[in-house]
């Protein structure tokens, strides 16, 4: 353990790096954000906006924004750098509660419970908002920022095409059911990653959709997050209280 | 006798004119009260009353130059209120600043160039290396020995001959430098003026030479604070103090009452100089400047040990002082008090000798809990999204985190959506795209250029300009524009809608061109007519099947408006030529489709500017101005001519328009009258042509206001 930074007020729901590694903003079940001084652990700035808890915060690419997404159906845009305490922009066309954000250098993905993702084009200046069908836990860019990988609460990872909103690959067979389990996929682009109630890791190709490996993390206690290197295939899963690495040299099929 | 003096003398010069003493009035003597102090330009100085002290600057008036002027009290937070200190000068003029005023000011060489003969501490430059450099300390002059150097501080010069320069010895110091050279014991220094006074007392202080205390009269502190010259007038000491407040410039300040005088300054002696150089040198002269004192040293008094009494113990005894830490005293004080009392309440009765007290309410405290949670319940339950109110699926009471919670029965999506998603569908079906406006601060961080045109986007809805248009609608479908223009499998449901709202358009185009202002540009999407129509009843109700081809009519014309860079002229052409009156309806479903698809291509349920390729002010020919009944003369009589033409056919849009212009233009052509049939249609044409232009500049005008 390296070092603590205590001052939320409840549970600290998702945390994210900045690109210098000098910063961490997280955002907690206190309807607050509150960015960090990494290495001496003070808080910076403590931004308050949302009616609710915050289930998802993340920056851009410079790190100069802080985006966070909320149980109050608004994705709030903070301005890291000046002393505002106001968001500079609220995005409030989900209907319900925003589970999952991801961030590009000219786009913002929203995964909300009201079954739709959003995709807000800043440089078109346009908002695409694709219907999936169930609430959203999760989105993830491709490596290439073509397609989006959307976990959802219907015991379902799609992957659908950005720019037409098409399906293009179904996988299926791990277990939802009604908690927000969270899916990823390698840097490779090959293999699509997701939890599950079983405790289990499920691990799919990307092209043929067939499952590849189940790994397991702690038996009948639920895997709920998963995230992956951005570069190397390495993936991280925690359940209750305990996390582990993976290291995906080579995943063959199941026979 | 006087003439023969008169002789005798020689006169040289010019003899002073005789007058009389009693024709030269003589000087009236001049008063004090009368003088009137000016300045140098001859301005009255010290009006009214004010008789002394320095000049109220800045012409007498202190009005203004940050004088006497009040000025506001601002302090904000962005702003901090700076304090300014005011000084004497801020009421002193130019001429109090004067050379000649009370606080005059200077020119001095600064510090730098201040060849002062004091010697000057030497400061060394805290560089990588602090304190006095190495260099300085290893490399010295010998000659000049420390007693040297203090007494040249002093002011000692040296009298006879000066070290000369060849002489300076530089090098290391050596025991021998501290010798005194024959040259140096053998010189005479002088003492300075200064000291002489000041030596003569025999110094039983630590102070420096020639130093006096403040201990003196209240009087003369002030005389101290501003002494400008120490002059010596018959012995005395007199110092001409820079004291102006409360005396008249005429006046002389009043004697010094409460200033204890030294009274030896009264103590002179009268003798020559001689005689003062002979009482220098009576004493035996010790060391060349020195000489055995009249005055005997002050015995030191020696102040003996202390007595020690008798209970001193060389041990220290740590004392408990009040600000040691408290909290050991009130850790050990807190759990006893906190500690309910072991004895019962009964049990102190007895020993007091009272009743015991009947039991009251430890049961009063649950009762008190309770309401407080309720109220704690009822605060929560407001915290629901703020600017969307949801009805609670939930029941807020139970807020038990074991209790599995029930499941939200919200279904979220259009039927479509949910139906495509269930079949798997994804893509068009499932996909909606809207504009949306990232605030310009949004963009500077993500690097994308700003939106140039548009204005900072607040957190509201987009204002819907449409609203304005369409006042007279009927019923505004605005949930089905605004949501998507997705792919909807009722197009029935929605088309009719549309076509209602654009009819009413139509028609309230119609009737404002019937007032033949032709300022028909309400809609960008819509034709404007270019020729007169007659009042139309707008209250008819129209069928939805003619309005398919209405729809067409618009959407086609509205695509060729928005692809081409045409003259004024050609677009007119094409739009007469498309203005076709709905035909009866053909109801093939691949025609709505084609419209369907028309419609949703071009996203139309949203008024668009049309950015125009060419200026707002091309089409408008301006050499009409200048020659008028030149250029477009020919093809607006094409227009007209036409349109008569095509009217019969049921392909025209809008009701019965031109009949009545080609009617009147058959009647005015069988007309015998060559002279009024010209006169009309020459009044037509400009008419016609003033009010194109009318209608072309107004929907300029309409569109640039956009």
């Amino acid at each position: 353990m390296l070092k603590i930074y205590g001052g939320h007020g409840n549970e600290v729901l998702d945390a994210a790096g900045s690109n210098d590694n000098s910063q961490i903003i997280s955002g907690s079940a206190d309807k607050s954000v509150i960015t960090w001084d990494v290495s001496t652990g003070a808080p910076l700035r403590r931004l308050r906006g949302h009616a609710s808890g915050i289930t998802c915060v993340k920056y851009n690419e410079e790190s100069s924004v802080g985006i966070s997404g909320s149980l109050d159906n608004t994705v709030m845009i903070w301005d890291l750098k000046s002393r505002r305490q106001e968001p500079v922009q609220i995005l409030n066309q989900a209907k319900d509660c925003i589970n999952s954000i991801q961030v590009t250098d000219h786009e913002i993905l929203t995964g909300s419970v009201d079954c739709s993702i959003r995709r807000y084009d800043i440089r078109n200046r346009k908002l695409h908002s694709d219907f999936i069908g169930a609430p959203i836990m999760s989105v993830n860019y491709t490596s290439d920022g073509q397609c989006i990988v959307v976990g959802s609460s219907d015991d379902t990872v799609r992957l659908i095409d950005k720019n037409t909103g098409e399906m293009l690959g179904e996988y299926l067979g791990h277990k939802t059911e009604d908690l927000n389990v969270e899916s990823a996929l390698l840097a490779s682009d090959n293999h699509i990653l997701s939890g599950s109630v079983t405790g289990e890791l499920w691990c799919w190709d990307l092209v043929s959709g067939k499952v590849v490996k189940r790994f397991e993390h702690t038996i009948k206690k639920v895997l709920n997050s998963v995230s992956t290197h951005p570069v190397k295939d390495v993936v991280l899963t925690a359940s209750v209280n305990t996390i582990k690495l993976w290291e995906v040299s080579e995943i063959k099929e199941d026979s | 006798m006087d003439d023969y003096e008169e002789e005798k003398f020689n006169f040289f010069g010019k003899p002073l004119e005789q007058y009389d003493e009693d024709e030269i009035p003589k000087k009236k003597p001049i008063f004090v009260e009368d003088q009137i102090a000016t300045d140098s330009n001859g301005r009255r100085r010290f009006h009214g009353a004010f008789t002394g002290g320095f000049s109220a600057g800045f012409f007498n008036t202190v009005g203004s130059a940050g004088g006497w002027q009040p000025t506001e009290f601002k302090s904000s937070r962005s702003e901090k209120s700076v304090s300014t200190i005011r000084t004497a000068e801020d009421y002193m003029d130019e001429e109090d600043i004067g050379e000649f005023g009370i606080a005059p000011q200077v020119i001095k060489a600064t510090k730098d160039f201040n060849t002062s003969k004091k010697r000057k501490k030497k400061v060394f430059s805290d560089g990588p290396i602090p304190g006095v450099p190495v260099l300085h300390m290893l490399i010295d002059n010998s000659t000049e020995t420390i007693g040297y150097l203090l007494l040249r501080n002093i002011g000692f010069k040296h009298e006879g001959t000066e070290i000369s320069k060849q002489q300076r010895v530089y090098g290391s110091t050596s025991a021998k430098a501290y010798e005194m050279r024959p040259s140096i014991r053998n010189s005479t220094y002088k003492l300075p003026e200064i000291y002489e006074e000041a030596l003569k007392i025999h110094k039983n202080n630590t102070f420096g030479i020639g130093y006096k205390g403040l201990d003196r009269g209240y009087a003369s502190l002030k005389l101290s604070q501003k002494n400008f010259v120490v002059k010596n007038v018959k012995n005395k000491n007199m110092t001409i103090g820079g004291q102006a407040f409360g005396v008249g410039a005429f006046e002389d300040e009043d004697d010094d009452i409460y200033g204890r005088e030294d009274i030896e300054s009264y103590d002179f002696e009268m003798h020559t100089e001689k005689q003062q150089e002979q009482i220098r040198v009576t004493g035996r002269v010790l060391f060349d400047s020195f000489i055995l004192s009249s005055n005997y040293l002050a015995v030191n008094e020696i102040f003996p040990v202390p007595t020690i009494p008798r209970s001193f113990s060389g041990k220290h005894k740590v004392r408990k002082s009040r600000f040691a830490p408290i909290q050991d005293e009130s850790s050990k004080e807190e759990p006893k008090k906190t500690r309910r009392c072991d004895i019962d309440a009964t049990t102190r009765a007895e020993a007091l000798g009272e009743k015991a007290p009947e039991n009251s309410g430890t049961s009063s405290k649950s009762e008190d809990i309770k309401p407080e949670i309720k109220e704690k319940k009822e605060d929560v339950a407001p915290w629901l999204v703020f600017d969307k109110f949801v009805s609670a699926g939930q029941s807020d009471e139970h807020t038990d985190p074991m209790v599995p919670a029930e499941k939200s029965s919200s279904v979220y999506g259009t039927e479509h959506q949910r139906e495509a998603a269930k079949l798997k569908m994804f893509g068009d079906f499932t996909r909606t795209t809207e504009d949306w406006l990232p605030h310009t601060f949004l963009c500077k961080r993500f690097n994308v250029p700003e939106p140039a045109h548009w204005e900072n986007v607040e957190l509201k809805t987009p204002v819907r300009k449409r609203n304005l248009i369409f006042q007279n609608e009927k019923e505004v479908d605005e949930t089905g524009r605004v949501q998507s223009s997705g792919l909807q499998n009722n197009p029935d449901f929605k088309v009719p809608h549309e076509n209602q709202s654009l009819k009413t358009i139509d028609s309230k185009e119609q009737s404002t061109k019937n007032d033949e202002s032709k300022e028909g540009d309400i809609g960008d999407s819509t034709p404007l007519m270019e020729v007169e129509i007659p009042t139309i009843d707008i209250t008819e109700k129209i069928d939805v099947s003619k309005n398919k081809d209405l729809f067409k009519a618009i959407f086609f014309s509205d695509d060729e408006d928005e692809d081409t860079v045409e003259t004024k002229v050609e677009s007119e052409s094409r739009v007469s030529e498309q203005e076709k009156l709905p035909s009866p309806p053909p109801t093939s479903d691949s025609k709505m489709e084609e419209m369907k698809e028309a419609i949703l291509a071009k996203d139309i349920f949203l008024p668009k500017i049309k950015p125009l390729k060419q200026g707002i002010l091309s089409d408008i020919p301006f050499i009409k101005f200048t020659k008028p009944g030149t250029v477009p003369t020919q093809p607006e009589p094409e227009v007209i001519e036409e349109v008569p033409q095509q009217q019969p056919d049921d392909n025209l849009y809008g009701p019965k328009l031109p009949e009545k212009i080609v009617n009147r233009v058959e009647n005015l052509m069988e007309s015998k009258s060559d002279d009024v049939w010209v006169e009309r249609k020459e009044e037509k044409t400009k008419k016609e042509k003033h009010k194109k232009h009318k209608k072309e500049k107004h929907k300029k005008k309409h569109k640039h206001k956009r």
